[in-house]
């Protein structure tokens, strides 16, 4: 039992890490892009983190399989989310590049 | 200092700041951004005086809902069309002074019943079993003050058919055709969504949830369907769309004059009462939803009653 929760510990700090690495990432990225793909990757890993750290902590079937469900969840919706921006920046810059011409 | 208040007050001040930053931001846009965070962080606050009903609202309507309603307006309106000039100097004093003062009363009253900070908590569980509900949140919405809530219907009502009513035909470029990740998207989420929204109003009867926050995700559907690409919200019969506009408002009304024979208005007998809100529930939170859809429809520009269509 002590071990679930120590390697629960370990997961929310893992967790906490990859979360502020990728704020960091999205402070410090030049441009759209690259600051979307800090939060695209880094943001779902830590959360995937999370919620491992806090299932080892729950001993109730349908709590555990709503927690992957959130994660399921959100790895699709930012990823079609992401998608949308970065269709939307394209197109941008596209129109950016023929108004220079 | 115990970490607990430690998070708090760095969530309140982080409130605090987000606001300012909020009201000073220089295009719509931009404001409507920090408007969205705001409400983020208002909902873990709602999470932190452990309110999750009022949470769950919070995130579902204030940066989901209202979000989705403001950058839809926003399309038409401009993101980067920069705010009129600030009002005048004593003007803004005056507000400020009116606000200041608005507030000094709020907190002389709140610190007025410092003292008990049970308030009416225990009324509420002691009537509980009579309720018709499990959850005390829920008992209190819909029977302790069900007129409450009844009007609130009635205000979402009124506010969904002045969009309805007021809706101009779309202006400016159509919207792009989606591309096929956000079609498999759709197509992945509207099944998980129409299992999840009838999860919200049952388990609303005794864990938090219930017909807003259905309401809610129900209308988070609408508007993905409305960006996919048969959106059938606004393709439904106009009458349909209508009666399912004023159910909610119209079942509630119904139930309420319905009850009245048990003593007052709203009373329910409390064999029946888990029958009734029930039903209360159910239906106002497909009308919420097709009333949050519709008022995206309309300040986006897509609900104007010459074009049946879309786009």
């Amino acid at each position: 039992m002590i071990l679930l929760i120590w390697l629960s510990n370990l997961f929310l700090t893992l967790g906490a890490l990859f979360f502020i690495s990728s704020v960091t990432g999205l402070l410090r990225f030049p441009d759209t892009l690259c600051r979307m793909h800090a939060l695209a990757k880094a943001d779902n890993l830590a959360l995937g983190c999370v919620i491992l750290g806090v299932v080892l902590r729950q001993d109730e079937f349908f709590a555990v399989g709503k927690l992957f469900l959130i994660w399921g969840v959100t790895l699709l919706s930012s990823a079609t989310s992401g998608f949308l921006l970065a269709r939307r920046i394209r197109r941008g810059m596209q129109l950016r590049e023929a108004l220079k011409k | 200092m115990t970490p607990e208040l430690l998070i708090d007050l760095i969530l309140s001040i982080s409130l605090l700041l987000l606001a300012m930053v909020t009201l000073r931001q220089r295009t719509p846009g931009d404001a409507v951004i920090q408007l969205m965070i705001f409400g983020l962080l208002l909902a873990l606050s709602w999470l932190r005086v452990q309110a999750p009903d009022l949470s769950l609202t919070e995130a579902a309507i204030g940066p989901g809902v209202t979000g989705a309603l403001l950058l839809a307006s926003l399309r038409r309106i401009g993101f980067h069309r920069p705010f009129p000039p600030p009002a005048s100097l004593p003007f803004r004093a005056a507000a400020s002074l009116g606000c200041g003062i608005v507030g000094v009363v709020l907190s002389w009253i709140l610190l007025q019943s410092w003292d008990r900070p049970q308030g009416l908590t225990e009324l509420a569980y002691q009537h509980l079993p009579e309720s018709g509900s499990k959850n005390p949140i829920t008992a209190v919405i819909l029977n302790y003050r069900g007129y409450d809530t009844l009007l609130e219907i009635g205000v979402l009502l009124v506010a969904a058919l002045s969009v309805y009513t007021l809706a101009a035909p779309v202006r400016g470029k159509a919207v792009k055709p989606p591309g096929a990740i956000f079609r498999l998207y759709l197509r992945m989420m509207t099944p998980l969504f129409l299992l999840v929204v009838p999860y919200m109003v049952w388990i609303g009867g005794y864990a938090p949830g219930g017909a807003f926050q259905a309401g809610a995700l129900l209308s988070g559907l609408g508007v993905l369907t409305l960006l996919g690409p048969r959106p059938w919200p606004i393709q439904l019969r106009r009458k349909l769309l209508r009666a399912s506009l004023a159910l909610g408002f119209i079942l509630f009304l119904v139930v309420a004059v319905w009850t009245w024979r048990y003593g007052d208005f709203l009373t329910y007998p409390p064999a029946e009462a888990s029958k009734w809100i029930l039903v209360i529930e159910s239906s106002c939170a497909l009308s919420i939803g097709i009333c949050l859809t519709v008022m995206f429809a309309g300040c986006a520009g897509w609900l104007s009653e010459e074009r049946e269509g879309f786009r």
